[in-house]
């Protein structure tokens, strides 16, 4: 229920200053460090990862990783995989060779020799992603909709993550250079030449370059509640006019699905972490997990152990596929005469473009220039091309 | 039960503070010098049980000087009036003086049977009696200077008590006057009319002067003589057009008279007084000043009173159960203000005919329609408009009064910022009732309510909810003594909620509660004592907990119901109001409630000492409709105690049991229009009360200003609680989903109120703690390592300032403020982090609190001119809601936002809220 909107109407209405404020409560933190443990088991083709890492207090929110442990996927036919620690708490293995008919748990060892064990748990259904659905929005925004169903009707549970990757283009490309030399009388002298006396082209490694967003909220939907496993819900949307798609934009979707307790571990973490503080949303609750500490099982620990095959997907969308987007990014450029003085005095703060006039020799008499940020795309992205970008 | 010994120990002992004197054995001693008879008179009266009886306008010039020392009454009246022109003669427990002639108890004899005549003439001579008049079927009573007759004077043998009924009315519209005080002062026998303006008094024969006093009525008196059992109805003129203030005189006097305890009324005057919010006077909102109410926030009309949650008051408009009192997502109360009459709150001594509610019950009741012309009020606002029309159907004998009210916030929705342009919200809601009085022993009442919200906040998803109730009231007047009121009506509550953005998913989804009832309850007079009340209630309840179902062509939701529930719930009680004697009187009463769960029904049962899950079902029976799956039942005890150590002070102690079948299940802190409820079944188990209070009343300067302490001390048993990420909505099986939790609150109230004078209102603080247990492993889940943990709406400290300055008839000034520790939230004690973000992990329940809450408002109401004969009278209000513009904190929250973790402070209104009001009666 989108219910906070209900107080934010009744502040907008009467104070559109808003009368939601930052704000930090002054509260005593306990020291926690319980274990916090997130990955699914991937019983399909791709490599699994499981990340440890330990609450910390409110008050200083760094990330605690859990390293040096002893991680395991063990079955109940006696199998057993070892994870290999990675950095940052990470510990993964290639591929796990799990049988669907057998059920899993983890075994956790920690290096100081605490054990953690999760409770036996199937391998679930999942069907592959059948598709990425595009739709303008209302507001002129394009929605991204998940598309999946089960003929079987059997998995009903189902989580999302993305990434999203898209290509930026300077809007000017810098065909010159500023040229410094130096003389004891004179100082510092500037003038303007071309980047490539050869080919007189471009610098390419400032033209190009991506950016990328990762999903941070838990995406979660089901279907139990439907007469059949289909799923059509909304994934993310991009704001009209958005620099996203200003050229190529690109949406990598994995999908994941759990049992029925599981899902709901996550969705009260959802409800606890993300959809909280308005008069009618639910008050905070207790997670329940199916891991829990060998030595002591009050000892709260956070996450829940899932086995299923990850199915991913990736699309693309040009810009041309979205008419009417209205991106573009105000860039102006001014002409320069290509005297050091004037350059010195005018210029310095901008990156020259092009020629703008030659002298009667061919030599360089005015150019343009513009603001970095116009010029040069590596000042808000990479420019290291994915692998999977198209050409 | 020891608690029962305590109190009739304690009433025994009370017992003997009563002064039964008798006069053959009273010894009197006076030393009076050069004093009028009244003094004398009082003198007496005080020390021995009699009362005189004189015309004190021939006795005004006299002056007398006694002094005597423990000798009988006839030896000092003697003495008193030795050398003076006075007679008397001593009747029983009266005293009748006159001047100049003696009377002769013969022809005192024949005064009464009226066979003389020379009684009549003598009759005149000493009382001033108007003349002999025909005895017509009901006097109406409209003169102050007039005596009147009740009864036949013809009667061979006079009764000793007289019985005398009737109706107190408005003479303008004829409209009942309800809670008037209706008494005399010698001896002290009264009693408040009830809500359809009748009254019954037992008096001794003979004459007397009632006082009839009113909240907005003119205090009056009529001068009567009683002969025999009779009726008399009583006109009262309305203080026109708030000339005057409202003067709570029935409250002056109930306040240190009455039993009552923890009980209090305010009439629709004072609420439209109280500068509120949109400037829409607000019936739940006022009571939410008064000592001991509590809400969880300012969107919130959920009321918790003394320490109990919002599904424990009894809401109550004209006998009708509302189950959701409020428009507009809590802004609004649901009760018309240009229909309701007054609020009636009993927070601890809740008569015997209420019952089904743990906490208390707030009586809303509306007006009657103007008996004479009709007549209207049309009202303006920014946000909502207002229409009232009343009037005769049958001159004197019927009336209706209609009213409607509606919003049309939609033009500032319009204004918001883009984000919310397609946002909608509306809401109406009408009254009706009508009254008509077959004759002086039947009258009939007709009231319906209808209302309605919709909304949907710039999403596809449409939610709405409604009331509708109807009833139909019968009074029957058997004699003076005993009269009886029939009741039936139809309650219903339901909201639903549409949603069809996502084609494959789009639902409805819907709620309902009906209750079917039938009350029947019997007042009775016995003698000049008692009081007794007694009657049977029962209500059939028939909930739908869920219906979900597709909308859309495509939608693929599965249709699914939650099995209707049905009910019945039948009490009988009985209580007695006895005046041991003036300074103390006892109201004890018992209410017997019985709850049968009824079939058709499925019923799960789970392995016992097991919590209630899924895993631990063994079994489900099937029960057939109509059987009685599961009776509850028990009694619940009423018991008040007043003692009156003068007649402006006393001192009242009560204790009460209260029990309750239908639970209202919310897992959010206010109360949401999509709460649903859900009866007592054989897995969950009725909720179970008890309460002792004591309290001290001293009233001071002539009762204009009233001071109360009240004390209290309550235990729960069975509230419900949830377990962590219940469902509520949907859930076949929900009592896997709560825990019984016991709760206990305490707390002390002080009230100090003015209601007379040019500036007036009150000051109310309370301290109290309302706290809640869950350490029943067996139960599923253990809250707070089963400690007692502060429920969500524990503030322990709450003052309310109400004042309103009247600077000319026309012109009056409210100034309102109030404070309130912060309430109870749970706040994060770590962090974590989890898919690419940050996120908060919380502990102990309720372990912290938000910032304290501060409020001042401001409002000034103006009359248009107070010409009485013109066509229409008009009035404006306007104020400043929260005037210092201080954003006090709902909520303080943590959420995860692109990865981090940012904390907030929500308030309502962030800024001061002007309003201006127009009001237009015609």
């Amino acid at each position: 229920m989108n219910l906070i909107k209900i107080i934010l109407f009744g502040c907008l209405l009467w104070n559109l200053s808003g009368c939601k404020e930052v704000y930090d409560a002054p509260v005593q933190q306990p020291t926690t460090g319980y274990l916090v443990v997130e990955g699914v088991a991937n019983s399909g083709p791709g490599g699994t990862v499981l990340t440890l890492t330990r609450t910390t207090k409110f008050t200083s929110p760094t990330i605690s990783y859990e390293k040096g442990a002893t991680v395991k996927v063990e079955g109940d036919d006696n199998s057993s995989y070892s994870l290999v620690e990675k950095t940052n708490g990470q510990y993964s293995i290639d591929n796990l060779p799990l049988n669907a008919s057998r059920k899993y748990r983890l075994h956790i060892t920690t290096r100081g020799g605490k054990q953690y064990i999760s409770d036996y748990v199937g391998v679930n259904n999942n069907p592959p992603i059948d598709s990425i659905g595009k739709e303008r929005q209302g507001d002129g925004g394009l929605g991204l909709f998940v598309h999946t169903h089960d003929p079987a009707n059997n998995t009903r549970y189902y989580q999302w993550s993305y990434e999203e990757t898209w290509q930026i283009q300077s809007t000017f490309m810098s065909y010159l250079k500023y040229k410094i030399t130096s003389s004891p009388r004179s100082g510092d002298n500037y003038t303007v030449v071309y980047r490539d006396s050869v080919s007189f082209s471009y610098d390419t490694t400032i033209a190009n370059c991506w950016q990328g967003n990762i999903s941070t909220n838990i995406l979660l939907g089901s279907t139990a509640k439907l007469a059949s496993d289909v799923v059509y819900l909304p994934l993310l949307n991009i704001p009209h006019s958005s620099i996203k798609l200003g050229v190529l934009y690109s949406v990598y979707v994995k999908q994941y699905s759990w049992t029925e307790q599981g899902y709901q571990f996550l969705d009260r973490m959802r409800k606890n972490t993300e959809a909280t503080g308005s008069v009618f949303d639910p008050q905070p609750s207790q997670l329940v997990s199916n891991i829990r500490s060998l030595s002591d099982s009050t000892e709260p620990v956070i996450g829940y152990f899932n086995v299923c095959p990850v199915r991913d997907t990736r699309i693309f969308i040009y810009r041309k596929d979205v008419p009417w987007w209205d991106y573009s990014m105000y860039c102006m450029s001014a002409e320069f005469p290509n005297i050091s003085d004037s350059i010195k005095a005018l210029a310095l703060g901008y990156i020259p473009t092009t020629v703008s006039e030659f002298t009667i020799s061919g030599g360089i008499k005015t150019f343009t220039a513009a603001t970095p940020e116009c010029v040069d795309c590596t000042l808000r992205g990479s420019n290291k091309r994915p692998a999977y970008w198209p050409r | 039960m020891f608690l029962k010994k305590a109190i009739w120990q304690g009433l025994l002992g009370l017992l003997c503070l009563c002064v039964q004197a008798q006069q053959d054995s009273t010894r009197i001693s006076l030393s009076i010098r050069d004093t009028s008879i009244e003094v004398l008179a009082t003198a007496i009266e005080k020390q021995a049980n009699v009362h005189f009886y004189y015309d004190s306008a021939r006795f005004d010039s006299m002056r007398v000087s006694v002094e005597v020392k423990d000798v009988s009454l006839k030896s000092a009246l003697d003495q008193a009036f030795a050398s003076l022109d006075i007679y008397y003669l001593i009747e029983g427990d009266r005293i009748f003086l006159t001047r100049g002639r003696a009377l002769n108890p013969a022809i005192n004899q024949g005064y009464y049977t009226g066979v003389s005549p020379q009684v009549k003439d003598s009759s005149k001579i000493s009382f001033g009696l108007a003349d002999d008049e025909t005895d017509k079927p009901v006097q109406k009573a409209t003169l102050e200077n007039k005596v009147y007759e009740i009864g036949d004077k013809t009667l061979a043998s006079p009764p000793k008590t007289v019985t005398m009924a009737g109706y107190v009315r408005d003479v303008k519209t004829g409209e009942p006057v309800v809670g008037a005080s209706v008494f005399i002062e010698k001896p002290r026998v009264g009693i408040s009319t009830d809500q359809f303006g009748y009254y019954s008094l037992t008096l001794p024969r003979g004459r007397h002067i009632l006082n009839i006093q009113s909240i907005g009525m003119r205090d009056t008196r009529r001068q009567i003589v009683l002969y025999s059992d009779g009726k008399m109805n009583i006109e009262l003129q309305g203080t026109v057009i708030a000339l005057k203030r409202v003067i709570i005189s029935a409250q002056k006097l109930n306040n240190v008279k009455g039993t009552q305890m923890g009980m209090q009324k305010i009439d629709i005057k004072t609420i439209k007084q109280v500068p509120v919010v949109f400037g829409e006077a607000d019936v739940l909102r006022v009571v939410t000043t008064l000592p001991g109410v509590k809400t969880v926030g300012e969107s919130s009309t959920g009321l918790n009173v003394r320490g109990g949650s919002a599904d424990q008051n009894l809401i109550l408009f004209n006998d009708a159960t509302i189950y959701n009192p409020s428009h507009f997502f809590g802004m609004f109360s649901a009760f018309n203000p240009e229909l309701v009459k007054d609020v009636e709150l009993y927070k601890s001594s809740i008569p015997t005919r209420y019952g089904g509610r743990l906490s208390s019950v707030l009586n809303v009741s509306s007006r009657e329609g103007n008996k004479k012309n009709i007549t209207g009020v049309a009202g303006i606002g920014l946000i909502t408009s207002r229409l009232e029309l009343e009037g005769p159907l049958i001159k004197d004998k019927s009336s209706f009064i209609i009213g409607g009210r509606t919003t049309y916030a939609n033009w500032l929705m319009n204004l918001l910022p883009d984000q919310y342009k397609d946002s909608r919200a509306s809401f109406y809601d009408i009254n009706l009732n009508i009254a008509h009085e077959f004759n002086r022993k039947n009258s009939l009442y007709l009231t319906g309510y209808l209302s309605k919200d919709k909304f949907n906040l710039n999403s596809d998803t449409l939610y709405g909810y409604g009331n509708a109730n109807i009833s139909l009231k019968w009074k029957h007047i058997f004699s003076n003594k005993l009269n009886s009121l029939l009741s039936v009506g139809y309650d219903r509550y339901q909201y639903n909620i549409t949603s069809d953005k996502l084609p494959l998913n789009g639902y409805k989804l819907g709620f309902n509660v009906n209750q079917a009832y039938l009350k029947f309850h019997v007042n009775h007079y016995i003698g000049t004592r008692h009081v007794l009340e007694y009657g049977l209630n029962s209500i059939f309840y028939k909930l739908n907990p869920g219906q979900y179902n597709p909308v859309g062509d495509k939608s693929l939701v599965v249709a699914d119901t939650v099995a209707a529930e049905q009910a019945l719930e039948s009490a009988a009680y009985l209580s007695d109001h006895y005046n041991i004697c003036n300074s103390l009187s006892v109201d004890a009463g018992v209410r017997f409630s019985v709850f049968n769960y009824l079939g058709p029904q499925s019923v799960n049962s789970y392995a016992p000492g097991l919590p209630k899950t899924l895993d631990n079902i063994t079994g489900t029976t099937h029960y057939q409709a109509g059987k009685f799956i599961k009776t509850y039942g028990g009694p619940e005890y009423r018991i008040s105690l007043r003692y009156a150590f003068t007649d402006s002070f006393s001192v009242k102690a009560g204790y009460n049991t209260q029990r309750q079948y239908i639970h209202m299940m919310s897992n959010t802190a206010a109360m949401a229009p999509t709460d649903i409820w859900k009866l007592s079944d054989p897995n969950i188990a009725p909720q179970w009360g008890q309460q002792f209070s004591l309290g001290i009343y001293k009233n001071f300067k002539a009762n204009t200003i009233e001071v109360s302490v009240e004390g209290y001390y309550k235990t729960m048993k069975n509230y419900l609680d949830y377990k962590s990420g219940a469902v509520l909505v949907m859930n076949h099986h929900i009592e896997t989903d709560v825990i019984p939790t016991q709760a206990k609150a305490y707390g002390v109230e002080f009230l100090l109120k003015k209601l007379t004078g040019k500036l007036n209102g009150w000051i109310s603080y309370t301290w109290s703690r309302v706290l809640q247990k869950a350490d029943d492993p067996t139960t599923g889940e253990i809250i707070n390592k089963g400690m007692y943990y502060p429920a969500n709406y524990d503030k322990p400290h709450d003052i309310t300032v109400i004042s309103n300055y009247r600077i000319t008839h026309r012109w009056s000034l409210s100034l309102n403020a109030t404070y309130s520790t912060g309430r109870p939230i749970t706040l994060p004690v770590g962090i974590f982090y989890y898919a690419n973000s940050a996120r908060t992990l919380y502990a102990d329940r309720n372990a912290y609190r938000i910032p304290d809450y501060f409020r001042m408002d401001f409002g000034v109401y103006i009359d248009g001119n107070h010409k009485v004969h013109q066509k229409t009278h008009n009035s404006w209000s306007f104020g400043v809601y929260n005037l210092t513009g201080r954003k006090n904190p709902y909520s303080v929250y943590y959420v995860a936002e692109n990865g981090i973790v940012k904390g907030y402070k929500l308030s309502i209104f962030g800024s001061a809220i002007p309003y201006i009001n127009y009001n237009i009666r015609f």
